[in-house]
């Protein structure tokens, strides 16, 4: 299967001297297209900062990041923002949608940026809203819609954009038990049904027991990788 | 994708309505005070230099060459020196005034006092000097009279009326004596400046009186407006290219007066200048406040993958129509008041008055509907709302995704 993400002996140090926290220690792990991973360990363990790294949201001390065959190090910042755009698709614990569109307008944003046609994004917005069970609150905005229907469309906005991989970090945190399950549904089904590619930072053991492959993080170390 | 960049600017407007509001009334509220006092300081100098310098000096005057640095009657223009008709074809120019002017003794009984003499001609003068409505007493001259016209100043003086004579005595072209007796026709009010003390008669008299028939002191431009004074100053001096003829505006001619104006000018420029700074802060504290509110969905944005330059689309364009409308408010709510003060000019009364007359202006108060004030100050508004929004340009510029979602 194809390499979607790969990083090399990525290092990651905070602050310097005595304060130094080594957040990543040689890291080097690869996620082939299609797989459906969670990052796990305790806090402070590196999950995060990882995912950022994968995300082009941090630059590592040392060591490669290459997604989808290129060396996002080499990319200058404007260059990284269009890579993000086209590629990644971000799923963050607090939903993050803007407050003052509306569910529909915040879900094809990342289109509009893409200049995708107006036709094409409406189609694609709208199938995706009603597969979310969003049908109906396409014109509500996100003060409108509970914490399980903002993560919904934030969801829908990741994948609406058609990116090679979608990056969640801690996407169920604010979530109770129905939400988590029907977001974990819906990823899991894009998962299986579109081959999407997903990676999780996340503690919980709902999203531990959906993941087809776990990888273990411990004071900056990959410590254990289970395939299941 | 800019419509969405839009819609996203104005609906962010609204986001805080308390500070949309505060923001656009600071900037409206301080355009208002800011046009209505230039707005009024500018007619002050209009009304000013429209009667008195242009009625006096005239916007632009046409001189024999030696007559600016020796006033004398020696030393005036023959009529055959300007073309009186090609003048008055110049466009923007109102009326073209060939003047007599001198210097007399004035006495009547015991009392005698030097006095301008301006020798005029009183059917196309009265549109430059108003002449119907200054006058209080008697009838106007006309062009063949020998009599005269004298202020309420001077008849105060003279203790005279309609119908009594004074003694005018003064030097001819020449070297020729200048006498006569005219009785008095009219009188009139022209309380400030040179005007206050000035005799009037046709011109033809004051030719006559002087031996210098067909010779003129300087001739008087009246134009439109003060505006068109550059433009048409060098239409004059094309039309007068005689090495013998100097032309002049109002500026040279009394250089006191505008250097008076410009300092005057300037002082309100300071007022301006403080009332500009409140704006300033104002809505540099309203882009701290949306950056500080902000930040972390800046963030986002460019997480997701809305470029730096975008943002500062969104957001300056959030900041531009915010300055805009309270812009537009400003200029709005002004005009009523700016309107109604220009139809109603105040006259002033009491010490502020002869304050003001000292200082040679008329003691009059109204506001003008000047385009180029409204406009300047606009502007001005909207420089300093782009020069503090450079705060917000750094900021973006400098974005980083990550720290920015760091709560």
């Amino acid at each position: 299967m194809k390499k979607v993400i790969e990083t090399k002996k990525v290092n990651k140090i905070f602050g310097d001297g005595e304060i130094a926290v080594h957040a990543l220690n040689d890291v080097s792990i690869e996620i082939s297209e299609g797989e459906f991973t969670a990052l796990v360990g305790p806090s402070g363990s590196g999950k995060t900062t990882l995912l950022n790294m994968i995300g082009g949201l941090d630059n590592p001390n040392s060591g490669n990041v290459i997604l989808n065959a290129q060396d996002i190090g080499m990319l200058k910042k404007n260059e990284m923002t269009e890579f993000r755009q086209k590629n990644i698709g971000f799923v963050f614990q607090a939903y993050n949608l803007i407050p003052v569109l509306s569910a529909y307008e915040n879900a094809e944003f990342i289109m509009l940026l893409q200049g995708i046609s107006s036709q094409e994004r409406k189609e694609r917005v709208y199938k995706l809203l009603e597969e979310v069970g969003l049908k109906g609150k396409e014109n509500n905005k996100p003060g409108e819609l509970s914490g399980g229907q903002q993560q919904r469309v934030a969801v829908v906005r990741a994948l609406a954009a058609k990116p090679a991989y979608i990056l969640a970090d801690e996407p169920t945190a604010n979530l109770d038990s129905t939400a988590t399950n029907d977001l974990l549904d819906l990823m899991y089904r894009l998962n299986q049904e579109e081959n999407m590619t997903f990676v999780f930072a996340t503690h919980d053991q709902r999203v531990i027991d959906r993941a087809k492959r776990v990888i273990y993080l411990d004071d900056g170390k990959v410590v254990k990788d289970e395939l299941r | 994708m800019k419509k969405l960049f839009l819609i996203l600017a104005w609906r962010n407007i609204w986001r805080n309505k308390k500070r949309a509001f505060i923001t656009i009334s600071s900037i409206a509220a301080s355009l208002f005070f800011v046009l209505f006092l230039r707005q009024m300081q500018f007619w002050v100098y209009d009304f000013n230099i429209k009667n008195s310098v242009a009625a006096t000096v005239g916007y632009i005057q046409i001189t024999d060459s030696s007559y600016v640095d020796e006033k004398i009657i020696d030393n005036t223009l023959s009529s055959n020196q300007v073309d009186v008709e090609a003048l008055t074809k110049i466009e923007g120019v109102k009326g073209v005034y060939p003047r007599f002017l001198s210097g007399a003794l004035v006495s009547t009984g015991i009392k005698s006092k030097y006095a301008g003499i301006s020798g005029i001609s009183p059917e196309t003068d009265n549109k430059l000097l108003k002449l119907d409505i200054k006058l209080r007493k008697g009838t106007l001259i006309n062009a063949d009279d020998r009599a005269i016209m004298i202020t309420e100043n001077m008849a105060d003086y003279y203790q005279v009326s309609v119908g009594d004579s004074l003694i005018l005595m003064g030097q001819g072209y020449h070297g020729f004596t200048a006498a006569g007796i005219y009785p008095i026709k009219a009188i009139l009010n022209f309380p400030v400046g040179e005007l206050s003390s000035m005799v009037f008669m046709p011109i033809k008299e004051a030719q006559f009186m002087h031996v210098a028939d067909n010779r003129f002191t300087h001739v008087l431009i009246d134009i439109e407006s003060n505006n068109q004074l550059e433009e048409i100053y060098s239409e004059v001096k094309k039309v007068s290219n005689d090495s013998q003829i100097s032309v002049r505006t109002w500026e040279e001619v009394v250089p006191g007066l505008k250097q008076g104006i410009d300092m005057d000018a300037n002082s309100g420029l300071i007022i301006s200048g403080i009332l500009y700074m409140i704006v300033g802060f104002g809505i540099f504290g309203t882009i701290v406040m949306l950056h500080n509110e902000r930040k972390f969905e800046f963030g986002v944005l460019n997480a997701i993958g809305t470029n730096r330059f975008d943002l500062l689309f969104i957001t300056l364009t959030e900041l531009t129509i915010l300055t805009l409308i309270g812009i537009v408010i400003g200029n709005l709510s002004s005009l009523p008041l700016l309107y109604y003060f220009n139809q109603n000019p105040i006259k002033i009364g009491g010490d502020a008055a002869q304050a003001v007359i000292d200082q040679g202006f008329e003691p009059y108060m109204g506001t003008g509907l000047f385009l180029d004030v409204f406009t300047a100050n606009s502007l001005a508004i909207l420089a300093i709302a782009t020069f503090v929004s450079l705060y917000i340009v750094i900021k973006i510029i400098r974005i980083n995704a990550l720290k920015s979602m760091k709560k």
